[in-house]
């Protein structure tokens, strides 16, 4: 009577463990690959991202040379030529150096441009989320309207009109930003004023502007804070458009556009002109990209607990 | 009477989605509002204290305290909606915004409406987490609406609602959105505050159980209309409208005409149909259509018939009280 009782005893433990093992191979695969595949993207893009900011914060101290000066004796050096690592321009400039002193340029106009446009566009659409229903439709339809338009020759119209310059790309990218960024407001606004919690917020007598500010915004704030990241990597793409048309940065201010600009009639026989800051540009936007898509899918989780939140 | 609605009409683009003739609550008195999704419960709940949709055109009258108070300017209405009347919404987790500690939120009612310094508010606070039975004090109130079960939301929106200790308390759907097991302790707080402050409660359900446990006098709504209304127990022993009558075949009881608790389930009947759209009901009386008990004279509007009690009907052919037993039964 023993031994065929102890039998299934000692078989069974074994089964369960089989069973246990199986199910934890089975959900630790996804699990890690899920985990690192966050890290991945958003550290190559605090990498790239930090490559610009450091080039720009060190660029206002020092640069291995003057941005303006000229040096014809040393023009069309190439890459690796002693004293300039990364060769010259056809008017003798250092390209490190203006590469370096490019990045300012772009990170100033983004920082200034986006900063301004959210803060505006916000503004826009909360009003437009807590006015009366013929104002509100006013609102939503001018920045439909805004959105609708073609905003590089609205950018362009705007920075011939006040005359090119980086003022005229700060401009005109806040001007093709701020409908945007208000349209993007609108609809949560809407959606959380229709809350209990705004309802009954009226109903104890806040006022609507009280409501806006302390209960539509920070709900809409996630929103906000994911189209800015995507904003600002548009931003520098714009301002290097603006700069490469001419109405963006004039000299002597270094910009990658309008390096870009500058040699394309040398494209043939002096390529790397166009190459280098053609990867500066890309690389700053690729960094800022995979920051904003790395932050967002960081801070997903915690967006998920909150309900309430569009 | 602390409230008087009389003929109270709410229209939406036209079309009118309420009409009640005569409803008034005591001071102290618990009315229960039932009725479908759709009948017109939470427009009417709403439209008394000024929270009816954007669109709506309200006329009529509704006394608060001998007061008209439809029609009144958003100041005036907001300082009655919250020192004089509180209200608890359905969904407890849609009333307390997520971004915001629960302590401030609580505090809010005494920031608009009293000149109390920051600590007097702060102990008031905690004496209302007391009331509504939330342990935790402090620490409580440092926490997010996410961090709260329903349970403990919802008694979160019901502290604030009394906190400035309102004659009415209007409570729509309040245990709807939660647990089973959670909804007996909400009942049971409302029950307790509305006695022992002496607020009167206008309780707004589609559970007639919960209706039953709660007021003393029921209102039945269907079609934006109040087709029934008395003292519960008068109205749930012996109904006289057959959409009261269906309701109460479609509701399960635990318990027999005598109060014992049945030994087996019962079969519970559907009411045909669905409820129409907003503006889709039919003329003369709305359940026409729905109803088994039809008869040519139901495409007249309904008179009101008055019994003993105030219970009142508006039904062409009332349950007689062998019908009544079936459908209970």
């Amino acid at each position: 009577m023993r031994s065929p009782d102890r039998q299934p005893k000692t078989r069974q433990p074994t089964d369960v463990e089989l069973l246990g093992q199986e199910r934890e191979v089975d959900g630790w695969e996804p699990v890690g690959s899920d985990r690192l595949k966050a890290p991945i993207t958003l550290i190559l893009g605090i990498m790239l991202v930090g490559i610009v900011v450091l080039m720009a914060v060190v660029s206002a101290f020092w640069t291995p040379y003057d941005p303006a000066a000229l040096n014809i004796a040393d023009r069309f050096l190439p890459i690796g030529s002693p004293g300039y690592p990364l060769g010259t321009t056809r008017l003798g400039r250092d390209v490190l150096t203006q590469i370096m002193a490019g990045a300012r340029t772009s990170l100033l106009v983004s920082i200034l441009s986006t900063s301004a446009a959210v803060v505006i566009g916000t503004l826009w659409g909360l009003a437009a989320a807590g006015a009366r229903p013929r104002v509100q439709r006013v609102l939503t339809a001018a920045a439909d309207v805004g959105v609708a338009l073609p905003g590089i020759l609205i950018a362009l119209v705007l920075a011939t009109a006040i005359g090119p310059g980086n003022t005229a790309a700060v401009i005109a990218i806040i001007g093709w930003f701020v409908p945007i960024v208000a349209r993007i407001t609108i609809g949560p606004a809407k959606q959380i004023l229709a809350l209990d919690y705004v309802e009954a917020a009226f109903a104890y007598g806040r006022s609507m502007w009280y409501i806006l500010r302390r209960h539509v915004l920070p709900n809409v704030a996630p929103v906000l804070i994911v189209q800015a990241s995507l904003m600002f990597a548009a931003a520098i793409l714009i301002e290097a458009t603006l700069s490469f048309l001419g109405v963006g940065a004039q000299p002597p201010t270094a910009s990658w556009g309008r390096m870009l600009n500058e040699s394309q009639t040398v494209l043939d026989f002096a390529p790397s002109l166009m190459i280098i800051p053609g990867l500066a540009i890309m690389g700053a936007v690729l960094g800022f990209n995979l920051l904003g898509d790395g932050l967002r899918t960081v801070l997903d989780p915690k967006q998920s607990a909150n309900r309430g939140t569009p | 009477m602390i409230l008087q609605i009389t003929d109270l009409s709410v229209k939406i683009g036209g079309i009118e989605i309420v009409h009640i003739e005569d409803l008034s609550i005591g001071p102290g008195e618990r009315v229960g509002l039932v009725g479908e999704s759709g009948s017109g419960k939470t427009i009417t709940a709403m439209s008394l204290i000024g929270l009816q949709p954007r669109d709506a055109i309200l006329s009529g009258s509704i006394l608060f305290g001998g007061r008209e108070i439809l029609g009144l300017d958003d100041r005036s209405m907001s300082l009655i909606r919250s020192e004089e009347i509180g209200v608890i919404f359905q969904d407890p987790s849609r009333a307390l915004n997520p971004t915001m500690r629960i302590g401030k939120q609580m505090a809010e009612p005494f920031r608009v409406h009293t000149n109390l310094p920051r600590s007097a508010i702060q102990e008031r606070v905690l004496g209302l987490l007391d009331r509504v039975q939330l342990s935790g004090g402090e620490d409580l109130l440092r926490r997010y609406p996410h961090q709260l079960s329903g349970g403990q939301q919802q008694r979160v929106v019901i502290a604030t609602a009394v906190a400035l200790n309102p004659r009415l308390l209007i409570a729509d759907e309040p245990t709807t959105a939660l647990d089973a097991s959670v909804q007996q302790g909400i009942l049971t707080l409302l029950l307790e505050l509305s006695k022992e402050r002496d607020m009167s409660l206008l309780f707004v359900s589609h559970d007639l159980g919960v209706i039953r446990a709660s007021s003393q006098r029921v209102a039945v709504m269907y079609g934006g209309r109040i087709v029934e209304v008395g003292p519960t127990d008068d109205l749930a022993g012996r109904p006289y409208h057959r959409y009261t009558q269906a309701l109460l075949g479609a509701s399960p009881r635990l318990t027999d005409s005598k109060g014992q608790l049945t030994a087996r389930g019962e079969r519970l009947s559907a009411i045909p149909g669905s409820v129409p759209p907003m503006g889709g009901f039919p003329d003369g009386c709305p359940f026409r259509g729905r109803c088994r008990y039809e008869i040519s004279m139901c495409r007249e509007n309904p008179a009101i018939t008055a019994l003993e009690n105030g219970h009142r009907h508006a039904c062409w052919n009332p349950a007689t009280p062998g019908d009544a037993r079936a459908a209970s039964h």
